[in-house]
């Protein structure tokens, strides 16, 4: 329940508020590499995250591209 | 139209952040990964291809292999003091039980394949497939993920994310007894008629897992970005842990050892928060929030920040830190003396509360245009006890 | 007896608790004299044979609380189950049965008392014998003496009738490993036990009987499924474990308060 809560109230803050509309030619800096969520190291950021989900509890979050391990 | 300095920005730029990604590369990593008390130790080479084919496909293909071999702590058996029972001399000699390591040695194969299509407005689907296998587990997974931009700047856009992982386990009963869980939440064991218990022989237990995820991509500016994501991961079948022991109390005073006992269902939920700024030319902060929670009780946070610097064109630094919380599961219990027959039952140190602390570093160096090289090293460290290092190197080559 | 015997004494004087091992396996030895059924110059034997009726203080103790099992196991721990055991040993089984029939009239612990210091049957046929428990008793008056000597930890395994005085150096109790009943080189379970005695009765299928004891002739009723195949039973002594362990082999419904824990055909805990 508490998250349901706390994802409404983000919902809320996209629909509700007004975002700067960026151009497309101002997204050169979002098009950096080290501007992108995954980081820039991609097998690392994979085998990062085989690692956390052999080790700890909590999974999921990281999209659905992943794939599964005997780790659990 | 003339063609000016700005425009060819604009259309270098109108590609947005997944266009970036369908790019032409290989990639060659290794991975080293070791644990404190000579526990698990995994050297795992890997390598990547993404390929474009014409403007709208992108094809991505990662193979992995780990060499896994070390120790997991687990109950098991140590001396006795005497014994009583029919006559016989008593040859192994396990008694008591004890919490340590015990070894093993295995290798793991996974594999996987992405391939996106890209529409005229720039929306996307990805279907994947994934396999991994090891010599007592198989997993296959299928996934699909459909991306739309919502306005015509591309200023937001939506993701919608659907898998499903088909896992076989091979399991040895630990137990004398070996008899399995039965369906209902009771937990009381029920007879598997195909089973031989006595002789300890593997037989093949199924699970499957749907993850689903939906979420929110906003650029706030033009040097921030934020994501947000809710995901629910349904898991059913085979969830026990085949290499754990739990020990079990019978009539209060007598012990045995047996197979640890997970409920055949978990239902998880949660929320992810990213948020990415550019500082200044070359410095990114990349913060992360994961909220989960499932039906095991098990609650956790999971906090993290990553920032890289871009000290000159071709060398990039990057250093991170990662804070993680979780409750323990509803039937973890660490102790010998606290299970009875009737439970379900884990003394699986992974399912217990614990913190977790990550320090990580990399340097990534262009060699030159085409190549770059990057080395990275993690630490990690668990409340549990559990200390593990993580070194990574590794090439990239674009064409 | 056949079954191996140890003794573990833990004191701080090596010589003390050698002199003190001597003194249990020559009581020990003693026993086993004195109470052989199969020995005719036996103690016993003189009084199964009726050339003396004059009891001693501890046969007046072990036949007075026999008596008392055989009624908290509904009959079912009966020393004088002896009484047939010639029988058993004739040639046919025509003539087994005859004999059989005409000796079990007088089986069954109301057929002998004791009055004052003296043994007294009711017939000439009754036999005692106190294989069932002599074992047990053992292992409970070697505690006497192990008490007697100021010995504060010490472990006592006579053929798997046990008992744990005190705990160990270490502060630990003592840890014992019950026996795989059809696979006794392994352990099944195990069981920390202080201050107190433990005995395990074993079947096995092969001999269809309860091993190394003579009990009632009442059949179990147990279906062959659900057959219990070993029983484990903890008490205050080792004669009252011993009884009762044994007991529960023949019916497992019997309804004690002590800890104790079965094993059946599928080796399950029960």
């Amino acid at each position: 329940m508490r998250s349901l809560t706390l994802l409404s109230l983000c919902l809320s803050l996209f629909v509700g508020c007004s975002f700067k509309s960026v151009k497309p030619w101002q997204k050169e800096s979002l098009a950096k590499p080290i501007m992108q969520f995954g980081g820039i190291h991609e097998a690392v950021s994979k085998y990062e995250g085989h690692v956390y989900y052999s080790k700890e509890a909590a999974r999921g979050g990281s999209g659905v591209g992943g794939g599964g391990c005997g780790c659990n | 139209m003339q063609l000016n300095k700005y425009s060819l920005i604009a259309i270098l730029a109108l590609s947005n952040h997944a266009l970036l990604h369908a790019e032409n590369y290989v990639t060659v990593d290794f991975l080293q990964y070791n644990e404190n008390d000579n526990r698990v130790a995994v050297s795992a080479p890997s390598a990547s291809l993404s390929y474009d084919i014409g403007t709208d496909l992108n094809v991505k293909a990662d193979f992995v292999n780990d060499a896994i071999t070390g120790a997991t702590p687990v109950w098991q058996s140590t001396t006795a003091d005497t014994s009583s029972g029919a006559s016989g001399r008593v040859v192994n000699n396990t008694g008591d039980y004890v919490y340590k390591n015990q070894s093993f040695i295995d290798t793991r194969n996974a594999g996987s394949l992405l391939v996106t299509r890209r529409f005229k407005n720039r929306d996307e689907l990805t279907v994947g497939a994934n396999f991994s296998s090891e010599s007592d587990y198989e997993s296959k997974t299928f996934s699909a993920d459909y991306m739309h931009y919502t306005d015509a700047s591309h200023n937001r856009s939506i993701n919608i994310g659907i898998s499903g992982a088909f896992d076989e386990i091979l399991v040895k009963s630990i137990s004398n007894g070996g008899k399995d869980r039965d369906d209902d939440d009771k937990g009381y064991y029920k007879d598997d008629d195909d089973y031989d218990s006595e002789s300890g022989a593997s037989r093949k237990e199924t699970s499957n897992t749907i993850n689903f995820q939906l979420g929110v991509n906003q650029i706030l500016n033009e040097t921030s970005s934020l994501k947000l994501d809710a995901f629910a991961v349904l898991s059913a079948g085979y969830l026990t842990n085949p290499h754990q022991a739990v020990v079990r109390n019978y009539n209060t005073s007598f012990q045995q050892l047996g197979d640890e006992s997970r409920p055949d269902k978990r239902t998880a939920y949660g929320i992810a928060l990213k948020h990415i700024m550019l500082l200044g030319d070359s410095v990114s902060l990349n913060s992360n929030y994961r909220y989960y929670t499932d039906d095991w009780q098990i609650n956790s946070h999971t906090l993290e920040e990553n920032a890289y610097y871009e000290a000159s064109k071709n060398l990039t630094f990057g250093a991170g830190v990662r804070y993680y919380t979780q409750t323990a599961a509803s039937f973890y219990n660490a102790s010998k003396d606290h299970f009875t027959d009737e439970t379900y039952a884990s003394s699986d140190e992974r399912l217990s509360q614990f913190d977790a602390l990550t320090y990580k570093g990399s340097v990534d160096y262009k060699i030159s245009d085409n190549l770059s090289y990057n080395l990275g090293a993690e630490f990690y460290e668990q409340s549990t006890g559990l200390i593990a290092t993580m070194i990574t190197t590794g090439a990239k080559y674009h064409f | 007896m056949t079954s191996p015997c140890e003794v573990h004494i833990y004191a701080s004087n090596k010589s003390h608790c050698d002199e003190v091992a001597k003194k249990i396996l020559l009581m020990a030895k003693g026993l086993e004299q004195k109470y052989n059924f199969y020995d005719p110059n036996s103690y016993l034997s003189t009084l199964n044979q009726r050339k003396t009726n004059a009891l001693d203080a501890q046969t007046k103790d072990l036949l007075s609380r026999a008596k008392l099992f055989y009624t908290q196991t509904k009959g079912i721990f009966d020393i004088t189950a002896g009484t047939l055991t010639q029988s058993r040993k004739l040639p046919t089984l025509d003539e087994v049965a005859k004999e059989m029939k005409k000796l079990e009239p007088f089986v069954g612990v109301e057929h002998f008392k004791i009055k004052k210091n003296k043994l007294i049957f009711d017939n000439p046929h009754t036999l005692i014998d106190l294989g069932g428990f002599v074992k047990e008793y053992a292992v409970d008056v070697a505690v006497k003496i192990l008490k007697k000597e100021k010995i504060a930890s010490a472990l006592v395994n006579f053929g798997g009738d046990i008992y744990a005085l005190g705990l160990k150096p270490n502060g630990e109790k003592f840890s014992i490993g019950i026996k795989n009943p059809k696979n006794p080189q392994e352990y099944i379970s195990n069981v920390k036990i202080s201050n107190e005695a433990l005995t395990t009765s074993a079947s096995y299928e092969r001999k269809h009987k309860v091993e190394g004891k003579e009990y009632s002739h009442i059949i179990s009723t147990q279906e062959l499924q659900n057959k219990i195949i070993s029983a484990t039973v903890i008490a205050s002594s080792t004669v009252e474990a011993g009884v009762f362990s044994t007991a529960l082999m023949i019916e497992p419904r019997l309804d004690i308060s002590l800890k104790r824990v079965l094993i059946n055909e599928k080796l399950e805990l029960l």
